[in-house]
């Protein structure tokens, strides 16, 4: 990819950087820690994030925002940016390494955030106030499993499919009784 | 066992009156389920219709109540829709199940039997469709604002705040001229002076709104497009269905005045089916130009933006092959 | 709260659980246009035009450590000579 002008850093700042400082970013790392470690101000970054954006608009093969999605998922290793941490805080450590290393649990916690979207909740919210998980270190997670995913057989990729969305109707009701029920429980056959 | 093929035994009889009076049954229960199920779409789609201005009214500016709002709306058209599929699922299919092992194959009671399945499916297709297309209306209808003046009152409010705008190190107004849509260093121009410019909310939304508005001026080539490609649709229906009887001469012969006619719908077709895609090509360099017009500075990105988008909607492309 | 929620009808608790929550990050919030001071952090000077945007023309002290491109707004130009 070295020759491909799609890929040339903006002021400085590679699409590595790029992709690694919005993981941190979703993580509720602050925009000022990104930019002192990246060794830029503000409006320099700003510019940069712009420049990223408009070159995966018009990048009509989606090289740009594939690649950027590989090395979303390696924020944590990224030499200046892998370190930061949310002033808040990590976060669940313990949540994370679970969600990160076993797929049972990574596919409840997704089900559970689609009902809670589909349930009008902020699934993102609800994912951080009951496991401590931020939605940049989830999609990180996530972006790690669909990895995976090129190498497993398609029955083994249905198994989980299919315990993703058992789980997603699991929480679909509870948060459904959680607000009174929905509109047509009672709609008998 | 003999059964169900529908011999000429009273038995027989009694057997296939049965069936016939199992399955309207199930039928006329789904019929009312889903008389049931539309009635709590309507309040569904009326309520989130009359709710929804207040509670854009209220929200921030990225819409995060509204789009909770919407998604609980959507959800709940999906639980109704998972709802009617466990029905198909619990209620219907093993019926058909239980009978189609009995029945011989190319007996009356199986015909019926077949047809009563893909007519209850077909029902239940429908119906989805039907949710579907409320669905969509519904939100169209409670999203939809005229973007004009919206873009207008931004732009205004944003050459008003830079009015006020001053040197920090010297206090000469900054005189700023252009639309910045993130932060930017900007000198001032009595004492040299690099400022770090925050150009506020309002212009950090400016490209979204303005994208919003070039697709509403353009609107009418969408409509346009999408016209077409339901003519397309249609006379190809309707082509079909008149191959369909089409005699083995004219067929063979490929003449006659069904051929004929044949051939005049392929025409029409073939028009439909070539300007649709110049429509959608229309669409989107509309778009692009409108934008343009708005924020001329990123004329060199619109363009670049026009011909990536353009590659992709052009890659699925296709005509059909009628062979007449 | 669950007790009163059931007088409510269903349109209403579901509007109620949209506007009522938190969401992700907290509410966006407006701001207006403004300056910020591009004094240098470290001795204090203004920044002026002709310095470039990447070192203080004073003291040395680097404000940007990369080097800048042609951008749209910040140009290669802009990289200090120091």
């Amino acid at each position: 990819m070295g020759q491909n002008p799609l890929f040339e850093p903006i002021h400085g700042i590679s699409l590595y950087d790029y992709s690694a400082a919005n993981a941190k970013i979703a993580n509720g790392v602050a925009v000022d820690a990104i930019c002192s470690a990246l060794g830029v101000e503000t409006p320099v970054w700003e510019e940069a994030s712009q420049g990223w954006v408009q070159r995966m608009q018009e990048d009509s093969e989606f090289i740009v925002i594939s690649e950027m999605g590989v090395l979303f998922g390696q924020a944590s290793e990224h030499p200046k940016l892998g370190h930061l941490q949310p002033v808040a805080g990590a976060g669940n450590a313990q949540n994370l390494d679970r969600l990160a290393t076993d797929r049972y649990f990574y596919e409840e916690l997704s089900g559970a955030r689609t009902a809670a979207y589909e349930a009008g909740l902020d699934g993102a919210k609800w994912i951080q106030d009951n496991y401590g998980i931020s939605l940049g270190d989830f999609q990180q997670v996530a972006m790690q499993w669909m990895e995976q995913q090129r190498d497993e057989s398609s029955e083994e990729t249905l198994e989980y499919v299919n315990y993703m969305d058992a789980k997603r109707q699991e929480y679909a009701k509870r948060f459904a009784d959680e607000n009174g029920g929905n509109i047509a429980d009672d709609v008998e056959f | 066992m003999g059964l169900f093929n529908w011999g000429q035994s009273q038995e027989d009889k009694q057997e296939y009156e049965a069936l016939k009076s199992e399955l309207a049954t199930l039928e006329n229960r789904l019929d009312a389920f889903l008389a049931k199920l539309n009635e709590r779409v309507d309040a569904l789609l009326s309520g989130f219709i009359e709710e929804a201005p207040s509670v854009m009214a209220e929200d921030d500016r990225f819409g995060q109540a509204y789009y909770r709002f919407s998604s609980a709306m959507k959800g709940q058209a999906g639980s109704m829709r998972e709802k009617l599929r466990e029905v198909l699922e619990k209620q219907i299919e093993p019926v058909y199940s239980r009978y189609s092992d009995t029945l011989s194959a190319g007996s009356e009671g199986y015909s019926i039997l077949h047809e009563w399945r893909h007519r209850c499916a077909r029902k239940a297709d429908e119906w989805e469709e039907q949710l579907q297309h409320r669905v969509d209306e519904a939100t169209e209808q409670v999203e939809r604002k005229d973007y004009e003046p919206v873009f207008a009152q931004m732009m205004n409010d944003y050459w008003q705040q830079c009015q006020l705008i001053n040197c920090r190190q010297c206090g000469a107004n900054l005189n700023i001229k252009q639309v910045y849509y993130y932060s930017a260093y900007v000198a001032c121009s009595h004492c040299q002076t690099q400022n770090i410019f925050e150009p506020g909310t309002i212009a950090r939304d400016i490209e979204h709104t303005a994208r919003k508005l070039a697709e509403q001026r353009s609107k009418h080539f969408m409509d346009a497009h999408e016209r077409r490609k339901r003519e397309e649709r249609s006379l190809y229906q309707q082509m079909h269905e008149l191959q369909l009887t089409l005699s083995m001469e004219e067929r063979v012969k490929r003449s006659g005045p069904k051929y004929e006619q044949l051939l005049s719908l392929e025409s029409k077709r073939l028009q439909a089916e070539s300007e649709a895609p110049e429509l959608l090509d229309r669409y989107y360099r509309n778009i692009f130009d409108e934008l343009t017009k708005l924020l001329p500075d990123l004329e060199e990105h619109h363009e670049k933006f026009f011909k990536s988008l353009q590659a992709n909607y052009q890659r699925y492309e296709s005509k059909r092959s009628t062979n007449l | 709260m669950q007790e009163e929620n059931k007088k409510l009808s269903f349109i209403e608790r579901m509007k109620q659980r949209a506007v009522s929550q938190q969401s992700y990050g907290g509410q966006a919030e407006n701001s207006g246009a403004n300056t910020e001071n591009a004094t240098c952090p470290n001795c204090g000077a203004g920044r002026a035009k002709q310095d470039g945007l990447t070192h203080c023309a004073y003291c040395g002290h680097p404000f940007i450590t990369t080097t800048l491109t042609d951008g749209k707004y910040i140009k290669k130009s802009d990289n200090s000579n120091t």
